[in-house]
């Protein structure tokens, strides 16, 4: 792309040097965080390059924000660096409680890579309520407190070989098993800040004890906070481990992944307003199974909104590798049946960076073209959170569920609302 | 490019114009495209079109939406100067085969793509802001509003025809009310004066009995009716070109053309004797005319008709025969019969090879206006515009009143007026120099029937004086009337009037004989403050106001006010009516929506152009008989009396009273009083009035006030405890008035106010004391 400037220049005016604090916009940040007077269940992604970072707003009367995953680099939080402030983005969109703390309803970590949980320990807080120490912080700085957790029964391994876990992994899991404990040592009734679901049971019975606290895959469930929600039912995919994974050795964090197709209520009186699969980084042979699981009652993954799997990586589609195969990689006709069930008019979003032709995996140039063709065949679009709007200057891409059904991406704003909306410098 | 998509153009190495350039570059920057390829298409007069193809999509088209609009969609963009005369030259096309019908297309060739509709303007005036970016995001909008059903509104009529059609058909106003009339149909007759010019022609509709039709000039176009079943959409969103496409059209409705047209050509043709043919039934173009009446969803009640037009090349008799409605007789080929075979229970021929093969042509089709449109376009929607009034005057101001409401179709007027239109009234009058010597009240009520349809106006003149209570006509059209418009500019109209009972409502208005102010005084729905209470008041805020100082200037001392426009030399624009009326018009109709009185005064300052409104204060009135005489006075006048008193307290104190006598009605009006002159002396047990700068605040009443308002008596107050009847000294005091005021043949009027009271007296010397005991 080849841009011409041409200046007419005449007088420039002259303003004060405002000075910018990032997180001075606390009137602002609460003021957002009650989301304007017509309210939709909104879909958040965050630009944060190869890594998830999602937020489900739901449309009942709580509110009930459910985050899936997060990806803050350090410098998305560097005012002096000009990535995204995604950190910022999503504490605009976050609820406070009655003490004025900034918090999610469900934090849903879906594996223990970096990539699905980095920042976690700088924004979130995690340890016990009662010793929350940022009463006296600006709201910019409080920690956000996770109500629930679900999680991925991963936490209850071991590191390993297979299974090394950053510095933000290891306290997240931490806080998984205090949670746990807490459950256990409380039978099971805990409040806010020590919720914990376990996502799929773990082999050798270590969740056994924990049945209050757990749900199965291939099972349904609508429990939001210990109450039942109806504007909202999950249905467990993955982690679907091979019985034999562990006994070879091969259970990775990916196979790990918890999947789960959403179905999210456009309004008291559609409780299917929009279907949204997400599924970490699940890789091929996942998909592969849940196509033998569903192939006969497929209709269960359908979706309007995909998150593509593991950032658009060509595993999650072909045995092999794209860059060795010289574009005669092929694709898993199994793994795309189940990646394929996309209703009219459906979107697939590629969390991740710029999708370049060439080599690159993840994300991965073949895999973009695969889901192109699949919404292609309904209508349907194809996004990359690291194109939107634009390659050089990402913004969160925001979904609304119609309220009577379906998804729409909230229209991008006027040149003048951009620039009115952006910090503009001048010498 | 596959079977889902359409060949638009040919596969082309480049854009021929900049313009198509530009459009180019802008695709190749916006975010949410994809460019297939470039084409172009030339069409066989030579005119060639600049074709981008792109899929467009940004997300923010709703999945799972009804419309069938996609997410991306694969469009043409393209550049066709040509195009601006009718149109925006930047033409958008949906490629897509499958693309839904959606309303807000253009018109296009058969089997060409649709072509989104995107601006309600026209280019010469959009072309000012256009820009290519703009354009392509007001593309995404179509698309998502369209997905969305919010582009369509549910009262949308149909799509404005974007092509010139050589035609133009007026119908009217009442054609959905007749047009089920079996003895009438409908005859299109040229308007000569269109012919001439460069446009398109316009013809008239006229619903005829078949008697009338027999008797036209020839030259008419026949016309067949089909009135489909009320629906609840309109169902016509994008035009035909052919029968058979109308008819698919309208299948998607359970309807049939075939059979609409064949009762449309039913009903044109009489039982038994059947119809001579006439040159029109062998004119090669039938005008087809498809009658929609829409239902509101909520209600299941019509709210309003569509009309499609379309002209045919077919004859009457050709078609009537194809639709299985006539036939000829063999032996008579200027005679056509109904055929019976269908009423008869045999099967009704329909030719439908023929009708498939017809084509059609829209024909913009419009309305005369109704009463009820002139509202709405008025923006009278809530206020009740069916009453019955009377406008009292049509000179200068009351004939323009009368032609603002005829155009707004506010109330049913008569107007009432015994002047004829002379020479000098035509530089302020609407009338024309045509109409001297005619009835003002006839020419204005010719005038306002001309506004509307013929048969819709409703309006009378009577030719005689509106007070005049032995004119039958006068009588009743006041008794009638809802409303009263005093424009006559007389004393004696609204004194008159005002006084009766039965009188309704009234409201009065006039210019100032400078033309600088306009002037309303509004009796409240009861009545309860007539105009007699409202003009002393007016007359008190012509005294103490700034603005009253200039007010009258220019009058004629001849004892009324708002005369100046009448007055043979008075020097007054047209441009100061017509500022005035316009006012008054929308005051007055905006004003009687509320119940209660209003006086109003409007001062035009000619430098600036500024209008300001001044609104009095209005107070409920008093009277008090005091032997022959019925003194009148406002609660104002009487709480400044006490405010007077107060201020003077442990004091009497007093001064004196204006006001004017009207001699036929016996009555006295007060309008104000002045506080004691300086040179007074006031104590607790009396009272002294001075006379300082007396003289000249007099000089200066009766000068603001065109010699109305005048000297009229004393007033004084009591102190606490003290009733208010007059005392020796006072009625010593009121026999010294009353001589004095003799002299002139009036009487002296004293007032008294005390704690809780005020009590007047009134004095008049007589020469006999039987003149005052009959």
């Amino acid at each position: 792309m080849r841009m011409l400037l041409i200046v007419y220049q005449r007088c420039l005016h002259s303003y004060n040097n405002y000075t910018y604090n990032k997180y001075t916009h606390s009137y602002y940040s609460y003021k957002i965080g009650n989301w304007g007077s017509t309210v939709k269940t909104k879909i958040t992604f965050f630009p944060v390059d190869n890594g998830d970072m999602t937020l489900i707003r739901l449309v009942d009367s709580d509110k009930t924000c459910i985050l899936v995953d997060i990806n803050i680099r350090e410098a998305a939080d560097n005012t002096n660096d000009t990535t995204y402030d995604v950190a910022k983005a999503l504490r605009d969109r976050l609820k406070i409680d009655s003490k004025g703390r900034p918090y999610v309803d469900v934090f849903l970590w879906s594996h223990p890579d970096q990539d699905h949980c980095r920042g976690i320990r700088k924004h979130f807080y995690l340890g016990p309520l009662e010793d929350y120490p940022d009463d006296n912080k600006k709201l910019g700085e409080k920690r956000i407190v996770i109500r629930e957790i679900w999680s991925s029964p991963i936490v209850f391994r071991r590191a390993s070989k297979n299974l090394t876990l950053s510095e933000d992994a290891k306290a997240l899991n931490k806080e998984a098993k205090r949670r746990v404990e807490e459950n256990k040592n409380r039978k099971f009734v805990v409040c806010d800040g020590d919720r914990i679901v376990i996502m799929g049971e773990d082999q050798n019975g270590k969740t056994d004890d924990l049945q209050q606290i757990l749900v199965k895959v291939d099972q349904k469930f609508k429990k939001i906070r210990g109450k039942s929600n109806s504007h909202f039912e999950g249905l467990l995919l993955g982690p679907r481990p091979a019985d034999d994974d562990e006994t070879e050795g091969l259970l990775t964090k990916n196979h790990s992944s918890v999947i789960v197709n959403m179905k999210l209520a456009g309004s008291v009186l559609n409780a299917d307003g929009c279907k949204f699969l997400t599924g970490g980084d699940a890789e091929v042979e996942i998909w592969e199974r849940v196509w033998a699981e569903y192939k006969s009652t497929s209709d269960e993954l359908e979706y309007d909104l995909m998150q593509a799997p593991h950032h658009c990586s060509w595993h999650t589609l072909s045995h092999d590798s794209w860059s060795d195969s010289g574009g005669e990689a092929k694709v898993s006709p199994n793994a795309r049946s189940a990646l394929s069930q996309a209703r009219s008019g459906a979107s697939i979003v590629s969390s991740s960076k710029p999708i370049k032709e060439g080599d690159q995996d993840p994300p991965c140039i073949g895999a973009k073209q695969e889901y192109e063709d699949i919404v292609g065949d309904v209508g349907g679009i194809f996004h990359c959170t690291g194109e939107y709007p634009t390659e050089s200057s990402p913004k969160p891409l925001e979904f609304e569920i119609k309220a009577s059904g379906g998804i729409a991406v909230i229209s991008s704003a006027s040149a003048a609302a951009i620039i009115t909306s952006t910090k503009a410098r001048a010498g | 490019m596959s079977d889902k998509y359409f060949e638009y153009g040919e596969v082309s190495e480049q854009l021929i114009y900049p313009e198509g350039q530009q459009l180019f570059e802008a695709c190749q920057e916006f975010p949410w495209i994809q460019i297939i390829e470039c084409r172009s298409l030339k069409r066989n007069d030579g005119d060639v079109e600049d074709i981008i193809i792109i899929d467009l999509g940004d997300g923010s088209v709703p999945s799972r939406n009804g419309y069938g609009v996609f997410a991306k969609e694969r469009l043409a963009v393209t550049y066709r100067p040509s195009f601006a005369t009718y149109r925006c030259p930047y033409d958008v096309r949906a490629i897509r085969k499958a693309f839904p019908p959606t309303s807000h297309r253009n018109y296009v060739d058969q089997n060409e793509p649709k072509s989104l509709c995107l601006y309600f303007e026209p280019w010469s005036a959009l072309e000012r802001t256009w820009t290519p970016q703009q354009h392509l995001k007001r593309i995404l909008w179509w698309l998502k509003e369209t997905a969305q059903g919010t582009l369509h509104r549910a009262d949308q009529p149909l799509e404005p025809l974007y092509f010139t059609s050589p035609w133009q058909i007026i119908l009217p106003h009442d054609f959905h009310t007749k047009v089920e009339d079996r003895n009438t149909s409908l005859l299109l007759h040229r308007v000569e004066a269109s012919q001439q010019s460069a446009g398109s022609t316009v013809l008239i509709g006229e619903l005829l009995s078949h008697n009338q039709q027999q008797g036209q000039q020839p030259g008419g176009f026949e016309c067949l009716v089909a009135i489909c079943p009320p629906v609840s959409t309109g169902f016509i969103e994008v035009y035909p070109h052919t029968i058979k496409e109308l008819n698919e059209q309208l299948l998607g409705n359970g309807l049939n053309i075939y059979e609409l047209l064949h009762q449309a050509a039913i009903r044109k043709i009489p039982d038994g004797a059947g119809l001579d043919v006439k040159q029109s039934m062998r004119n090669p173009l039938t005008f087809i005319l498809l009658h929609v009446p829409i239902l509101r969803e909520e209600t299941n009640e019509i709210e309003r008709f569509d009309k499609v037009g379309f002209f045919t090349e077919s004859t009457f008799i050709e078609l009537g025969n194809a639709v299985g409605a006539l036939s000829v007789c063999p032996d008579n080929k200027d005679k056509v019969y109904k055929n019976y075979a269908g009423k008869l229970g045999g099967l009704i021929e329909i030719d439908t090879d023929f009708l498939q093969q017809a084509s059609l042509m829209p024909v913009e089709t419009k309305l005369r206006i109704s009463h009820e449109y002139a509202r709405l376009a008025s923006g009278i929607v809530d206020d009740p515009a069916e009453f019955k009034g009377v406008i009292a005057g049509v000179g200068a101001l009351g004939a323009c009143l009368a032609g603002i409401w005829s155009k707004e179709a506010w109330g049913c007027w008569t107007y009432i007026d015994d002047d004829t239109l002379q020479p000098h009234n035509i530089i302020r009058h609407v009338g024309k120099d045509f109409h001297i010597g005619q009835p003002k009240a006839e020419l204005v009520k010719s005038l306002t029937s001309w506004d509307f349809d013929t048969g819709l106006a409703k309006n009378n003149a009577v030719v005689a004086k509106v007070n005049d209570a032995n004119n039958q006509d006068t009588v009743s059209a006041l008794k009638e009337a809802e409303l009263i418009v005093d424009v006559t500019t007389t004393l004696e109209v609204p004194r008159d009037l005002a006084r009766r009972i039965e009188t309704p409502r009234m409201v009065s208005v006039f210019v100032s004989p400078s033309g600088r102010d306009s002037v309303m005084l509004l009796e409240d729905k009861e009545r309860s403050m007539n105009l007699g209470i409202l003009e002393a008041q007016y007359y008190r805020a012509v005294l103490s106001s700034e603005w009253g100082e200039g007010h009258l200037v220019g009058h004629l001392g001849d004892l009324w006010v708002g005369a100046g426009c009448r007055d043979v030399s008075s020097i007054m624009s047209y441009e100061l009516i017509q500022l005035h009326s316009a006012i008054l018009a929308r005051q007055i109709r905006q004003q009687v929506r509320n119940k209660v009185a209003k006086i109003k005064i409007w001062v035009n300052d000619d430098v600036s152009g500024n209008v300001a409104a001044v609104d009095i204060a209005v107070y409920p009135g008093f009277t008090q008989q005091c032997g022959g005489w019925t003194v009148c006075w406002d609660q104002g006048l009487q709480e400044k009396l006490s405010d007077m008193r107060r201020q003077r307290l442990p004091n009497e104190t007093g001064g004196i009273i204006l006001g004017y006598l009207d001699q036929k009605t016996q009555s006295i009006h007060l309008v104000d009083a002045l506080s004691a002159p300086v040179d007074s002396i006031e104590s607790p047990s009396e009272f002294l009035r001075g006379t300082n700068g007396l003289q000249g605040v007099l000089d200066e009443c009766q000068s603001r006030t065109a010699n109305i308002v005048r000297y009229i008596g004393e007033w004084h107050s009591h102190p606490p405890s003290i009733s208010t009847n007059p005392s020796c000294v006072d009625i010593g005091l009121l026999a010294f008035l009353a001589k004095q005021m003799a002299t002139e043949g009036l009487p002296a009027v004293m007032g008294i106010i005390g704690e809780s009271a005020l009590n007047f007296t009134v004095g008049q010397s007589v020469e006999h004391i039987s003149d005052v005991l009959h």
